[in-house]
């Protein structure tokens, strides 16, 4: 239980945690205090000078940002004297800034334009002033106008934090101002384009770059989801206007900056009306793909299901929804009877470490283990992780990277483990153990031959010093990671590539038959593709049936193209890979004729002559109540599951990439490479 | 200073000891780069690069914590700092003429440096020797009444050693 | 030549050295050795570069002793050299014309020399010189026979005040230094000093390097510290190498480094140069630029002696406050505080310039009248103009009238009529002085070294410049005063540091005691002390004119009309008012207005 204070806000008692500051403290009573350069989150740095209060007993004002609540104090945020001091501020800000908000972009979310209204200023009272600084808008992602700009360094914090280091400020007073390393386009600087520094900023000076007359911002329905790209699932609001998309950005509340969401979340919406995007059904004619109607195209798809029968197969993606995913299982057990439905989780992970996958707040852990992995934001693998891993390096927690081949991220690293991740994580259990950490007879015993080193004795005092450490791991380290695990903390996690790997897995989608490996290659009658997999090339098989939002080089070679919805038309669940159920709306409607996997599924069982009802979420919540204990396991490197993750998360991606502005990143960054 | 050879350890110094590694590199930085400034004159870009992959230290920040302090500079300065002024008595005097003539006798613009970074050229504001008009500055020595004849004689003091 | 000793002291203050002591010095070899008085009288006869002895007006300062017997010598050249060197030194009969006058005399009388005593007497090289005038006898007491409280209470009953300019209270600050438990604490001299004309802290640290070195070594033991930094600024070369020589032969006698003194008290110093900031001078950004970051300030949620440098406890004292400890240790807290007043002790070193006739480095009890500065050691103003105002403390100071010349120099009272003690410059400033350019200048390198991160400073000192500068341009408002006094007083309120806070300093003052010659540029579009040039009419006055045509060949910008021995006339349209024609009219025909 925290500990709490007792203080006065402008007349109204307030209970804030002890080591909160009063802006924080503040806004829980429900009392907003100005400010343009405050991130939630984050430290008060005390630039913008437009959350002065003032507090009895004390002569001059202080800044909320960087006070802390004391038991008794009594804060005024509204006198005359720091109203007088805020209109100063904004009058001043205002001295440096166009004044065109009726066609401004940010107008309606622009911090500053609220307090010009706040505050009663149509204009600045002292000679306005204009730097004329060329803008940055070489790409199709992040529009840069300097002139815009109100220093606040939001942007810089949080791109530092978050480990990218790509803005910072230049030169002092009147002329600093933001910009890259050496002040180079965006595209010539470390920038990924996740944006985050869009979203943290108050004005109009960063802006997603295709923004302009797509609509006002108090036109826009904001809709919370999850974006399915890759295994993190990151948090989203997604802004739509006439039933479009008009932009992604990170599921935080404004002026946090506790949440990163990369290029691909953000920018890749353009993919919903791709030229490639599927809107009808479509059957192959003479070697060529035609369109057609739902219902022929079921028709044809459930005769070669029936004729197949137990040797038909199912593969899916696990970015589908768990609905999905139950409904699939039902289609392909009991109303096809075959045996043979797997997803592409089995290409990296086992089901077992994805079930007994533990829960965490890295936000709260002060050591992490990064086992097998290699998360990059630059590579976009597992790009959240990346960045969440590093804001919680840069807030005072330490890492410890144990992984066979080079990583990036190691380069933060207090310690970093090369060579066979299993014996160092033997190594780092032993010496714990030797230290004084308790440990099961049959652990201390199975890692007892191990050889030590001076740096697992260092990763080793790490963790003995540690009071919440926590382990993300590979799926196919789990095992070690787990044993490692049972030390210390029991919190321990595996990180798939997929958004619902986990929830799949739940709901069942695990083969009872043939794998999806085997599918591949051992002719089917009939196989059905479900979703975004990793294939270019027709496997051999009697009779393909694609069912995917996007005509791929897969469906290219489709007898029956089904068309699906994509993850922001169609409503549903996921389980993350710490077991949070997460609601996904329907933000749009379907493109064309598009419907969610689950509808394909259900008419086509109806054909079939079979009826699936729609899965309850008392279902989904069933699936997932699973109970799973930990305990020391076996010390193994599961083998074949080594799939390049950056080939893995590219090529389920493709068609978001090659249907949006990231085709660009993509090509810049190889011209760039070379 | 060759950057590849950096000790931290040794540049940090003993009071720096019991700095963490990340401490140390930071805190050398500014050392660091008076150092690079003396060997180069300036701040080359090649250099910093090099120093952020030594020390794992962002490129953005060595600019700007480079960018803040006035003696650093990310362009060559030449050996000589030549000022032409620009002011109304100089500019009506023949001021122009002048830059124009610096600018196609050392093949440089205004703002730049020469390639073997000998000069360095400059435009300013009135330095208030209109008495002079038009004068110039050739590392901060005030040179004045530069006629035709004179312009000659400052060109041949701008290229002495 | 007449006694057994002699002794050459040549100044080598910043003065000396720009009056040109270099030359002096290599004078005086050349003639030791050409005169043979080397090789005769072998070591009895010695050269020696000082510190700053204060009287720069009148550099090159030389002093020769023999046999004990002092005579100062002032505007001393190479060419003047020979003669002393024959008459003198060779026949024992001072060259009495170059003697030192009456100036110097009054110069020096109501001076106290503490921190300044070494400055001008010893070579700052030479260790032995240092220890033989008594140092680190201070120290050596310190860390034998006193306990870190001890420290405390003497440098509490001192009432020595920062000299850096705010005037914390020392002893205060180190007993929170010693109060605060922590593994690792810093004790930090800030030399970065930085004030346009100031040169305090040079001067020490050219001058008497182990003068700081010993009070931080005190200051180390009282707070329980092992770790120094001395942070100086790269534009004092000379102050770096000689800190540093003064560093290694400290580290050499073992009087830095491990087990000072055999008492098994450790101490470290590093010196860490300044790259060109002038917000450097203030504590949180100082820190953040030996961390190796932007020199920006940070909001003070902490003090510095709770988290300062890397977190960790850090005491931050500036050269001069360093440079007294010694002297109070050895003399006792009383006798540091009954030479000041009764809220401050002890003296204060100022950088005297401007429009004053004895400019240069004095060191005056606390307490003394601002009148005794500027008229018994300065010796008034030069040209018998009238003296206007005195401008106190920098950029963050402000400008005293001469109505207000009898006040005492102290803390509180310079706070008291709207300025501050600052680090210690002083620049007095006469009729020809116009304070609304002098206001300007103070503003404009405030704003150019302003560090961006807080808006009032960053936008509202460069508001407040625009408005200095149309008013001098002549195009002032109704109401620009009174904008002035506003953005003022709110920069003053809503600054994150002191820096932006004390920035319209300047001008706040200057409107309060010379709102009538503000008026004057706006209302009447004159500049009553005809300083700002575009308020400055040339014109000729026909009945002086004798139409030479000087004026006519002069002018740049060929606004003067007129035929030989008539009148001439100048075009008002084409003047650009550079004053030419003013300077080379022989007849004194132009009429500056």
């Amino acid at each position: 239980m925290e500990k709490t204070v007792k203080l006065t806000i402008d007349g109204k008692e307030v209970q804030s945690p002890e080591g909160m500051n009063l802006m924080d403290a503040a806004e829980l009573a429900g009392i907003h205090i100005p400010n343009l350069c405050y991130l939630k989150g984050m430290k008060g740095i005390g630039a913008c000078r437009l959350c002065l209060i003032e507090i009895e007993g004390l002569k001059a004002p202080m800044i909320a940002c960087n006070t802390k609540v004391r038991e008794g104090m009594v804060v005024n945020t509204k006198t005359e004297k720091v109203q007088e001091i805020r209109k100063f501020i904004i009058d001043l800000i205002l001295s440096m800034h166009p004044l065109d908000c009726m066609t401004c972009t940010k107008a309606g979310i622009c911090n500053l334009q609220k307090y010009a209204y706040e505050f009663d200023l149509k204009e600045s009272s002292f000679t306005r002033k204009k730097f004329g600084y060329p803008v940055d808008e070489a790409n199709p992602f992040i529009k840069r106008d300097p002139d815009y700009c109100i220093l606040c360094g939001r942007c810089v914090r949080v791109c530092k934090e978050q480990g990218t280091n790509v803005l910072e400020f230049m030169g002092r007073g009147i002329g600093s101002k933001i910009v890259t390393a050496n002040d180079k386009p965006l595209q010539e600087s470390e920038c990924t384009f996740c944006g985050s520094c869009v979203d943290s900023c108050p004005v109009n000076a960063l802006l997603e770059a295709d923004r302009w007359r797509k609509g006002r911002e108090w036109e826009y329905e904001r809709i919370n989801s999850v974006c399915l790209l890759c295994g993190n699932g990151c948090e989203i609001t997604v802004s739509t206007k006439d039933g479009r998309v008009q932009k992604i950005s990170s599921g935080a509340p404004a002026g946090s900056a506790e949440k990163y969401i990369c290029a691909y979340g953000r920018f890749g919406f353009d993919c919903i009306e791709a030229e490639t995007r599927l809107t009808s059904p479509m059957k192959k004619i003479d070697g060529e793909l035609r369109g057609t109607t739902w219902e022929d195209a079921l028709k044809i798809v459930a005769d070669e299901l029936k004729k197949a029968g137990k040797d038909a197969g199912f593969i899916s993606a696990a970015g589908i929804l768990n609905e999905d995913a139950l409904t699939l299982k039902k289609l392909a057990r009991d109303v096809v009877k075959t045996r043979n439905f797997d997803t592409t989780v089995s290409l990296y992970a086992d089901s077992d470490s994805l079930k007994k996958s533990q829960r965490a707040d890295i936000d709260r852990s002060d050591l992490i283990f990064l086992l097998g992995l290699n998360p990059s934001q630059w590579e976009r693998v597992l790009p959240a992780l990346d960045a969440a891993v590093r804001r919680r390096i840069n807030r005072g927690a330490k890492l410890v990277v144990i992984n066979s081949s080079e990583t990036r991220i190691a380069d933060v690293a207090t310690v970093s483990l090369k060579g066979d991740e299993i014996s160092n994580i033997k190594g780092i259990i032993k010496v714990a153990i030797e230290k004084g950490l308790k440990a099961d007879k049959k652990l201390e015993s199975s890692v007892k031959d191990i050889e030590s080193t001076e740096e697992i004795e260092k990763a080793s005092a790490l963790f003995i010093e540690a009071k919440q450490p926590i382990i993300f791991s590979s799926p196919a380290l789990f095992e070690a990671a787990s044993n490692l695990s049972l030390l210390k903390g029991k919190k321990v996690i595996a990180i798939p590539l997929e958004s619902n790997a986990r929830g799949v897995v739940l709901m069942g989608l695990t083969t009872e038959g043939k794998t999806y490996r085997e599918m591949l290659t051992d002719k089917m009658k009939a196989l059905y593709v479900v979703g975004e997999v990793p294939l270019n090339k027709r496997p051999d098989t009697d009779f393909l049936i694609v069912q995917n939002s996007h005509l791929t080089g897969l469906a290219r070679e489709a007898d029956v193209v089904l068309p699906s919805a994509t993850f922001l038309e169609s409503a549903g669940t996921i389980t993350d890979f710490m077991g949070r159920m997460k609601y996904l709306p329907e933000v749009i409607e379907p493109q064309g004729e598009s419907k969610s996997h689950r509808d394909i599924f259900i008419l086509l069982a109806k054909i079939m002559g079979s009826t699936i009802k729609r899965p309850t979420e008392a279902e989904v919540k069933k699936a997932s109540n699973i109970k799973v204990k930990l305990s020391p396991v076996p010390f193994v490197k599961k083998e074949g599951l080594d799939i390049s993750p950056q080939e893995m998360i590219e090529s389920i991606n493709a068609s978001v990439i090659n249907g949006s502005r990231l085709l660009w990143l993509k090509e810049t960054e190889k011209t760039i490479a070379v | 200073m060759k950057v590849e050879e950096i000790d931290v350890d040794e540049q940090i110094g003993e009071v720096g000891q019991i700095l963490s590694e990340a401490e140390k590199k930071k805190g050398i930085l500014i050392h660091v780069l008076q150092k690079i400034q003396e060997d180069n004159g300036y701040l080359p870009g090649d250099v910093l690069s090099n120093l952020s992959k030594k020390l794992y230290f962002p490129l953005s920040e060595i600019y700007s914590v480079a960018s803040f302090y006035k003696q650093f500079h990310f362009k060559p300065r030449g050996k000589k700092i030549v000022k032409i002024c620009m002011g109304t008595a100089c500019y009506v005097r023949g001021a122009k003429e002048i830059l124009n003539t610096v600018e196609e006798r050392f093949n440089v613009k205004a703002g730049e440096t020469t390639e073997d970074l000998a000069v360095t050229l400059e435009t300013v504001g009135c330095i208030g020797c209109c008495g002079l008009a038009p004068v110039a500055t050739v590392n901060d020595e005030v040179k004045g009444e530069i006629s035709s004849k004179k312009l000659d004689r400052l060109i041949k003091f701008i290229k002495e050693e | 030549m007449s006694g057994d000793n002699i002794k050459i002291k040549i100044c080598m203050g910043p003065g000396g050295i720009a009056a040109g002591g270099n030359d002096v010095i290599e004078a005086f070899k050349g003639q030791l050795t050409n005169q043979r008085i080397n090789a005769s009288f072998g070591e009895q006869c010695s050269l020696h570069q000082v510190g700053c002895r204060g009287l720069c007006a009148k550099d090159v300062l030389v002093e020769i002793i023999i046999d004990g017997k002092e005579t100062i010598y002032e505007n001393i050249n190479p060419e003047k050299v020979p003669r002393i060197v024959k008459e003198h030194i060779l026949g024992d009969n001072p060259v009495k014309e170059w003697i030192a006058g009456e100036d110097y005399d009054n110069f020096k009388k109501k001076q106290i020399k503490v921190v300044l005593s070494h400055c001008g007497e010893i070579d700052p090289e030479d260790m032995n010189a240092y220890i033989e005038a008594g140092g680190y006898k201070a120290a050596h007491k310190a860390l034998t026979s006193m306990s870190p409280s001890e420290i405390v209470e003497t440098v509490k009953t001192s009432n020595l005040r920062g000299r850096g300019g705010a005037g914390f209270p020392t002893g205060l600050k180190w007993e929170l230094g010693l109060r605060i438990k922590s593994d690792v604490k810093y004790v930090i001299c800030n030399g970065d000093e930085g004030d346009p004309g100031a040169f305090m802290d040079r001067s020490v640290m050219e001058g008497d390097p182990h003068s700081v070195i010993e009070g931080m070594i005190i200051c180390a033991k009282a707070t329980e510290s092992h770790k120094g930094y001395i942070y100086v600024r790269a534009e004092y070369p000379l102050a770096v190498k000689r800190l540093q020589q003064a560093i290694d032969q400290c580290l050499q006698k073992g009087y830095l480094g491990k087990n000072i003194f055999d008492t098994g008290f450790d101490f470290d110093i590093r010196i860490f140069q300044g790259a060109g900031a002038f917000v450097c001078g203030e504590a949180t950004a100082l820190m953040r630029s030996i961390e190796g970051k932007r020199g920006m300030p940070t909001p003070k949620l902490w003090r510095s002696a709770e988290k300062g440098l890397w977190e960790k406890p850090t005491v931050l004292n500036n050269v001069e406050t360093f440079a007294n400890i010694p002297k109070i240790i050895l003399n006792g807290g009383d006798w540091f505080r009954n030479l000041g007043t009764e809220r401050s002790g002890g003296t204060k070193v100022f950088s005297l310039t401007g429009n004053i006739k004895n400019s240069g480095l004095i060191e005056v009890p606390l307490g003394i009248s601002l009148r005794e500065i500027i008229y018994d050691i300065g010796g008034g103003i030069e040209g018998g103009r009238s003296l206007k105002a005195v401008q106190t403390g920098g950029p963050s100071g402000g400008c005293i009238p001469a109505a207000l010349l009898d006040i005492e120099v102290d803390y509180e009272s310079l706070a008291k009529v709207g300025s501050i003690m600052g680090s210690g410059g002083m620049v007095v400033l006469d009729e020809t002085n116009c304070m609304v350019n002098t206001a300007k200048f103070f503003l404009e390198f405030t704003q150019a070294e302003s560090c961006g991160k807080c808006t009032p400073c960053r936008i509202g000192t460069k508001r407040m410049l625009e408005i200095l500068e149309r008013i001098t341009n002549g195009n002032g408002k109704e109401g620009d005063i009174e904008l002035l006094e506003d953005l003022g007083s709110h920069i003053r309120a809503t600054s994150l540091c002191g820096l932006g806070m004390t920035a319209p300093n300047p001008v706040l003052s200057t409107i309060r005691y010379f709102r009538d010659e503000y008026e004057a540029h706006i209302k009447d579009r004159k500049c009553p002390a005809l300083v700002c040039r575009n308020l400055i009419t040339y014109s000729i006055i026909e009945e002086e004119c004798t139409g030479c045509g000087a004026c006519k060949r002069a002018c740049p910008v060929d606004s003067i009309r007129g035929v030989r021995k008539k009148p001439h006339k100048i075009d008002p349209e084409l003047c650009v008012k550079c004053g030419t024609c003013f300077d080379v009219c022989k007849f004194k025909a132009i009429l500056k207005a």
